[in-house]
């Protein structure tokens, strides 16, 4: 019996051990989702690995193409189409060049709205997560394209959009 | 230790404010200007900064017989003498001679409503370009000059501003009214009277508009949960505009980049306005967000801010160095000129946001009031369409396409035409709202009324 009572706390004990080695490799990041009326987008905090700044910045786009919890009441919507793929984060000084596959063109619902939501969500989590980020290209399958679904121009880097970053209680007065 | 330090970092900060701004206040400074061929002298107020030495460019441009082109909205500022040409924007320290890249430090200044130049930039390249002989005397304040206007009969000249752009064969030339301030008719403006047009020419009135249906042909834009496509949506409401527009303002022309279900590339519709030269672009869109929930209308105008001038313009310099030299080896001087729009990292519309705000206004509170839509407001983006339009330009997101209830509504004939006669007053009011502020006629009241 004692027997099981002193392997039941050293068990325990190494458990909050390994607890705190993982929660000391992992920091917090914002990922931000769209309103539920498109006008502005909510921030979601996840934590990630601490790693290099490519591998940190690659989780965080993957924790955005995965999207918000499936929570109606969290009213937070999704920002990049289905079947979205990253292929690669490239970072030069303060530009992060962020590689998507085709079907961010292809699968995506039209509309400025819709458009600038993609465009923004991907700008704001980075810049807003990695102080060095200040420019964000965004690239599909490897090159520059004018525009996702024919409203804004997407030749240029684009740095943090703060006007559509507004809390919940903004959006709701408006409904 | 560590409050000792920050004693003294704090004293040195106050230190080096204050030489900051002993060094960088403005002073005034009286030149004398020396006419080399008349013999005359007379003093100038210059001025002087940074202990660099300034003169007025009013002043320099009349000494040496330069017309002069300033921009109050682009701070742009262009001599032409042909053949030579020489293009300055405030503040960058940027200076075109003749197409080559010239640096001048420091850069052009506005102190009140006149605008200054280096001296010892006028000295080191005026003489050259201008082939005149131009000295400058640091120490006696004084700048000899080959004076081509005799210096006691300055005359004010008129201010144009000339815009190049895609598809513009020519460029287009713009008297700016209101640069007449103070001038005897200004005072009717106030007053809100009907201005006789004596000196402001009609070509003034708006009365050639483009309006641009979104999408088309192979791209359907956004597709509704019932399978509306917002492609014909925009179609039948710019092809209503089109006709109340016509119909309702005596003269008015619009012109449509599409009147059917084909495909136009984003970079032809605006190049077709430039080209036609009009006077509004009009670009209808429905829209879509992610969630079913988003409703209302929004009015969108271009807005550059969240977007990187600085790879703007080094995008322009990568691939836009061979057109130069191609351009200027065929001697087209369209081409370059817009080449060096692009060199100062200027978009053509940015000049025009302004009023381009003032229409999305006057479109959405219309819209807002006529429909009772939900008002999502003004916003500013980096459009495709709007980025090269060389006039007020807009575009109106007609509500939401993703929106089961939106989308009903949109099918709907009885409902669309509501909504073109909405746009089509809001635009009617701003042409209005211009045309008196131009001290142009008055469109009557009531004409627009069904």
């Amino acid at each position: 019996m004692r027997k099981c009572i002193f392997l039941a706390i050293i068990l325990a004990l190494i458990s909050t051990g390994i607890w705190y080695w993982r929660e000391s490799t992992m920091r917090e990041v914002i990922i931000y989702f769209s309103s539920e009326n498109g006008r502005y987008m909510i921030s979601q905090k996840k934590k990630i690995q601490k790693d290099n700044i490519v591998h940190q910045a690659k989780d965080v786009i993957n924790l955005l193409i995965k999207g918000p919890p499936d929570n109606r009441k969290l009213k937070m919507f999704p920002t990049i189409p289905e079947g979205v793929k990253l292929l690669g984060v490239k970072i030069d000084s303060n530009r992060v060049d962020v590689n998507f596959s085709r079907a961010l063109i292809q699968n995506h619902p039209g509309g400025s709205n819709a458009e600038i939501q993609t465009i923004f969500s991907i700008v704001n989590s980075l810049t807003h997560n990695f102080d060095q980020i200040k420019w964000v290209q965004i690239l599909v399958e490897g090159e520059k394209v004018s525009t996702i679904s024919g409203h804004l121009c997407i030749s240029f880097p684009f740095r943090e959009d703060v006007s559509l970053m507004q809390k919940e209680e903004n959006d709701s007065k408006h409904k | 230790m560590t409050r000792i330090n920050l004693v003294q970092k704090k004293i040195l900060a106050g230190i080096v404010i204050i030489t900051l701004l002993s060094v960088n206040a403005w002073a005034e400074n009286n030149l004398t200007i020396h006419d080399n061929i008349n013999h005359l002298t007379v003093q100038v107020k210059g001025a002087k900064f940074n202990n660099y030495d300034f003169i007025s460019f009013e002043d320099i441009a009349k000494i040496l017989g330069l017309e002069y082109k300033w921009n109050p909205i682009t701070d742009r500022v262009e001599i032409v003498k042909e053949p030579n040409e020489i293009v300055f924007v405030k503040g960058k320290n940027t200076v075109l001679v003749n197409n080559r890249i010239i640096q001048m430090t420091p850069s052009l200044q506005l102190i009140g409503t006149r605008l200054f130049i280096p001296v010892e930039f006028v000295e080191a390249q005026f003489g050259n370009i201008f082939n005149c002989k131009i000295t400058w005397n640091k120490q006696t304040n004084t700048l000899s000059i080959d004076s081509v206007t005799p210096l006691t009969s300055l005359r004010e000249k008129e201010r144009q501003n000339i815009v190049f752009a895609k598809g513009l064969e020519e460029p287009m030339v713009r008297t700016y009214p209101y640069l007449h301030k103070g001038e005897p008719n200004s005072s009717s403006f106030a007053e809100g009277k009907i201005m006789e047009t004596g000196t402001i020419p009609e070509s003034l009135r708006i009365r050639f508009v483009v309006i641009d249906p979104g999408h088309g042909g192979k791209d359907p834009g956004a597709i509704g949960k019932n399978g509306l496509k917002e492609k014909d949506v925009n179609l039948y409401i710019s092809k209503k505009i089109k006709e109340l527009l016509e119909s309702h303002i005596p003269g008015m022309k619009c012109l449509l980049t599409r009147d059917g279900d084909y495909f136009i590339p984003l970079s032809e519709r605006a190049a077709l306005a430039n080209y036609k030269k009009v006077d509004l672009f009009i670009s209808i869109h429905s829209n879509a967000a992610f969630s079913r929930e988003a409703n209302g209308f929004e009015v969108y105008h271009l807005s550059t801010e969240a977007c990187d001038d600085e790879a703007r313009i080094a995008a322009v310099a990568e691939n836009e160095a061979v057109n130069l030299e191609d351009a200027q080896n065929k001697g087209d001087k369209g081409k370059q000129l817009n080449n060096i729009e692009m060199i100062l990292g200027q978009l053509a519309q940015e000049e025009f946001i302004g009023q381009s705000q003032e229409l999305s206004g006057f479109i959405l509170e219309s819209a807002c009031r006529k429909l009772g839509a939900v008002d999502r407001g003004i916003k500013g983006a980096f459009f495709m369409v709007l980025k090269d339009a060389l006039m007020p330009a807009v575009l109106v997101e007609c509500g939401f396409i993703s929106n089961p209830i939106e989308e009903t509504n949109l099918r709907s004939t009885s409902f669309k035409d509501e909504i073109s006669l909405a746009i089509a007053e809001g635009v009617t009011s701003y042409i209005n709202y211009y045309e008196t502020q131009m001290g142009l006629n008055n469109i009557k009241k009531g004409e627009n009324k069904e």
